[in-house]
């Protein structure tokens, strides 16, 4: 159980990185945004090719770290993907979602964003093909952290976790003691009055769009570097990081970090009970037991 | 140097939420400098989406809005700060999960004196720094007005606009609020407010406007209105001098 | 000859029962204002359901009850309107992005059970064998093929019938006042949450009729007939043809499933060997690109809805009027 636990609190760190991204997205522009996960695979794809086109121009940099898999090659090629991630949000977003916010309603977005969905995968897997890939050839080693019961744990994961957390802690430090945090806050407590303190909102969604692709990058190269690469990394977190946002309360940064964990552990405790096959369902169910009990999620406002 | 552009001249504003369905038709409107002009008028007359329509919140469909004279109809309400002007919302007008400090470094982040600006706000409004650090939605209805006006004040405003300031509040508090903005005309800021308690309004105020189903209706020195008997019946619906 | 009209039998076949699962969702989204994202789910649930009901017995499997035709299509139908009403009740008052999030949370969690509930469903392989309608009276297959067209026509035209019929009575108007004005729809109060799952479950009643003709003409079923690619190209197909308006949604279905059929025989025919198991990718980029297009170009449909108010019959006196949220 112990080692479900643990699984869970790593896959729940990724689910929550990519979450904060979403619930500002969905809060700001009232839009359920079914292609968002997507941007968790153009991470990791992105990062698979500054990694191989850094460790083909610098040998040197495709070191391994330490007991990790990860090269500081890869790092670097993170930090790119993330920029990619981020900048590949705000022009989708310029380009299909906000044409269409202009001219048609709120849900038209939600469609196009179904469509953008399937292009996004899709050309990922015409460009990389279907098969698994991984950042490294390196067998790594997992720790034995006790033998009975018996917990295994990879240095890798060790890092994603380590890393996710001084992801989340810089946020909150931008979100507790920035202007701009200020200014992020301020919009999604009200946007109406935080237009009239001087805050432009076409450039907030900017900002947000970036934040949440990069964070989103990292979430979809932490996991390929402690699972696999495949294009299908979005469509396996879409309901996930959805049912993230919906725990939190759509519109809360912190409430989506908590949520994150929170569906992380909860699928993987399940694996005690259920087969594996039953663990996509698991926030589906997470998510009617959140809409039945507390709609609003843990800090989200009540509906409007 | 003295001027006689008023601060703020508004001129056949028609504007509305929907625009088949204006909400103010034909308004007419002027603010002289460093004086406090107030809005009064029966409730639905539209006085609230007056205000919010010269600051860029409601859609403007024809018409015109001057700020010292240059045109600033249908401006985008984040670029008030930069043109001088300002607006306090009647309800939620401050950030009640950011505090004091967190509230008015918000409207000074892009000023280059920021803390010299935020002392000149504590030493014109102690009780705010005592509470600083304090979430604005814990104060009580009176210092959260004063954090609003304050905000407000941050971006050195040459017209601040007020929408019923003292709603809420106990008539002291309401006095204080009301002759804070007096105050403010004496600072070199003019003042343009919307007011349900009329006769606290009209004691510190220099011009009125009486606005009813949207319309102008009569406007004068505030002493005059204070005294004319055509102000009630208004009121009471029986009178309208411009029907919409 | 042969050849021709059986291949053209054939894809109006499939058409015509895509066709009643656009006429069902336009039901729910075109007309009330609801957002299924779970299409897939409630087709599913119809074709499942009436398999088991009709299909051959099997030890290993529950199900195969043999029923004849006409129970387990209804049978079908009634496990899709169940289903709708079971999910209708927990999610329909919610916000339309939170509703979106919860029915494409059913087919996610719906295809789960497919694909793993083994004794129920046959997992990953399916079901498969099914004694399709008339098929004992009629020996040679291409006459087959062209009644068991018939029938589908058949259903898809009573379907339409019912369906113009019901947007065009009082009921229909007030449905419509709902999707145009959710304060109206709150004064409203119970009643409007009552339309809605009335709505909502005729819908996906219409989805598992879908379904169930599906499985008849196939007599196959796997939890691949519940993708979620599914539900994206029956919205496709609304999106295209009009939604509010049924006529939009058969052209849709006719036109996408027409550009899905030929753009996979081109790529099968013409694109190189070792791109040949990308095929499915690539149509999956075309109809995204299909569904963004055409809301970035024409978010109403090629079909706009007619508010029959409007004097005259000619398209160009049409009142466009998109969907509101």
């Amino acid at each position: 159980m112990i080692q479900n636990l643990l699984d869970g609190i790593l896959t729940g760190s990724i689910i929550s990185l990519g979450a904060i991204g979403l619930t500002m997205v969905m809060h700001m522009l009232r839009f359920a945004n079914f292609a968002y996960a997507e941007l968790l695979a153009i991470g990791a794809y992105a990062a698979l090719v500054f990694d191989r086109v850094f460790a083909a121009l610098l040998p040197m940099a495709d070191q391994a770290i330490g007991p990790l898999s990860l090269t500081w090659s890869l790092v670097v090629a993170t930090l790119g993907a993330m920029v990619i991630a981020g900048g590949t949000a705000v022009i989708i977003d310029l380009l299909v979602f906000k044409r269409i916010r202009d001219k048609a309603d709120a849900l038209s977005m939600v469609f196009a964003s179904f469509g953008m969905a399937l292009i996004i995968r899709n050309v990922i897997t015409l460009i990389f093909g279907l098969k698994a890939e991984l950042y490294s050839n390196d067998i790594v080693m997992a720790m034995v952290l006790s033998r009975d019961p018996l917990l295994l744990v990879k240095p890798d994961q060790i890092f994603v976790l380590v890393a996710a957390v001084v992801l989340m802690l810089i946020f909150h430090i931008v979100l507790s003691r920035t202007s701009f945090g200020y200014a992020l806050r301020a919009v999604a407590e009200n946007p109406n009055l935080a237009q009239v303190a001087g805050v432009q909102l076409s450039r907030m969604v900017i900002m947000v769009w970036l934040i949440g692709g990069a964070f989103s990058a990292a979430a979809g190269v932490f996991y390929a570097l402690t699972n696999h690469l495949s294009p299908l990394i979005g469509h396996n977190f879409l309901l996930p990081v959805f049912a993230a946002t919906i725990v939190g309360g759509i519109g809360s940064v912190y409430g989506a970090l908590l949520g994150g964990f929170i569906v992380g552990i909860a699928s993987g405790l399940a694996l005690m009970i259920l087969p594996s096959g039953y663990i996509p369902a698991m926030p589906f169910l997470i998510i009617l037991a959140v809409l039945l009990v507390r709609p609003q999620g843990l800090f989200g406002e009540a509906q409007t | 140097m003295s001027d006689d552009t008023p601060i703020l001249s508004v001129e056949g504003l028609e504007a509305g939420y929907q625009r088949d369905l204006p909400i103010l038709r034909n308004i007419a409107l002027s603010v002289a400098r460093n004086s406090l002009t107030t809005i009064i008028g029966p409730n639905g007359a539209g006085k609230s989406t007056l205000i919010k329509a010269i600051a860029g919140l409601v859609p403007v469909n024809t018409g015109t809005v001057r700020l010292a004279g240059v045109p600033i109809t249908g401006i985008r309400p984040d670029q008030m700060g930069g043109l001088g002007m300002s607006y306090v919302p009647q309800t939620d007008n401050i950030f009640r999960t950011l505090t004091i400090r967190q509230n008015l470094a918000l409207v000074l982040r892009h000023s280059p004196q920021r803390d010299a600006k935020t002392e000149e706000l504590f030493a014109l409004f102690p009780p705010l720094r005592d509470k600083q650090a304090d979430k604005a939605g814990s104060l009580s209805g009176g210092q959260r007005q004063m954090l609003a006006v304050a905000m407000a004040l941050a971006v050195d405003p040459q017209l601040v606009l007020m929408d019923e300031p003292s709603a809420g509040l106990a008539p002291k508090a309401a006095m204080e609020v009301l002759d804070l903005a007096r105050g403010l005309t004496e600072r070199g800021v003019s003042v343009l407010l919307v007011e349900q308690n009329v006769a606290q309004a009209l004691r510190v105020s220099d011009h009125c406007y009486i606005l009813a189903e949207g319309s102008n209706q009569i406007d004068g020195p505030a002493a005059d209105i204070m005294s004319d008997p055509v102000v009630g019946e208004i009121y009471l619906g029986g009178k309208r001098m411009n029907t919409a | 000859m042969i050849g021709v009209i059986s291949y053209l039998a054939f894809f109006a076949t499939v058409a015509a029962i895509l066709a009643v699962a656009v006429l069902g969702l336009n039901l729910q989204w075109g007309n009330t204002g609801l957002f299924n994202g779970g299409v897939a789910a409630f087709f599913g649930a119809g074709a499942y359901g009436t398999m088991i009901l009709g299909g051959p017995a099997d030890p290993l499997q529950f199900g195969g009850f043999e029923l004849p035709y006409p129970i387990a299509f209804a049978g079908g139908v009634l496990l899709a309107a169940l289903v709708a009403w079971a999910v209708g009740i927990l999610t329909l008052r919610l916000r339309h992005d939170y509703l979106a999030i919860a029915t494409f949370g059913v087919a996610v969690a719906l295809e789960a059970v497919a694909r793993n509930a083994e004794w129920l469903t046959g997992g990953a392989k399916g079901l498969r064998g099914f004694s399709r309608p008339f098929e004992g009276l009629i020996t040679d297959q291409f006459t087959y093929n062209l009644v068991f067209l018939g029938f589908v026509l058949a259903v898809l035209i009573a379907v339409y019938i019912g369906l113009e019929r019901l947007v065009r009575s009082p009921y229909g108007r007030v449905l419509r006042a709902i999707r145009e004005d959710e304060v109206a729809a709150r004064a409203l109060g119970k009643n409007a949450t009552r339309l809605r799952l009335e709505a909502f479950v005729l819908g996906s009643a219409i989805l598992g009729a879908s379904g169930a003709l599906y499985v008849s003409f196939y007599a196959f079923v796997s939890p691949q007939d519940m993708a979620p690619i599914l539900t994206f190209q029956i919205w496709a197909m609304l999106i295209v043809g009009g939604a509010g308006n049924n006529r939009g949604a058969v052209l849709g279905a006719f036109l996408i499933w027409g550009a899905w059929t030929s753009s996979g025989f081109l790529l099968a025919k013409f694109a190189p060997t070792s791109v040949q198991i990308y095929t499915g990718s690539i149509q999956y980029i075309l109809i995204g690109f299909v569904i963004v297009g055409m809301l970035l170009w024409r978010p109403q449909g090629l079909l706009p809805e007619r508010i029959e108010r409007t004097k005259g019959t000619g398209k160009g006196a049409a009142r466009v009027s998109a969907p509101q949220s």
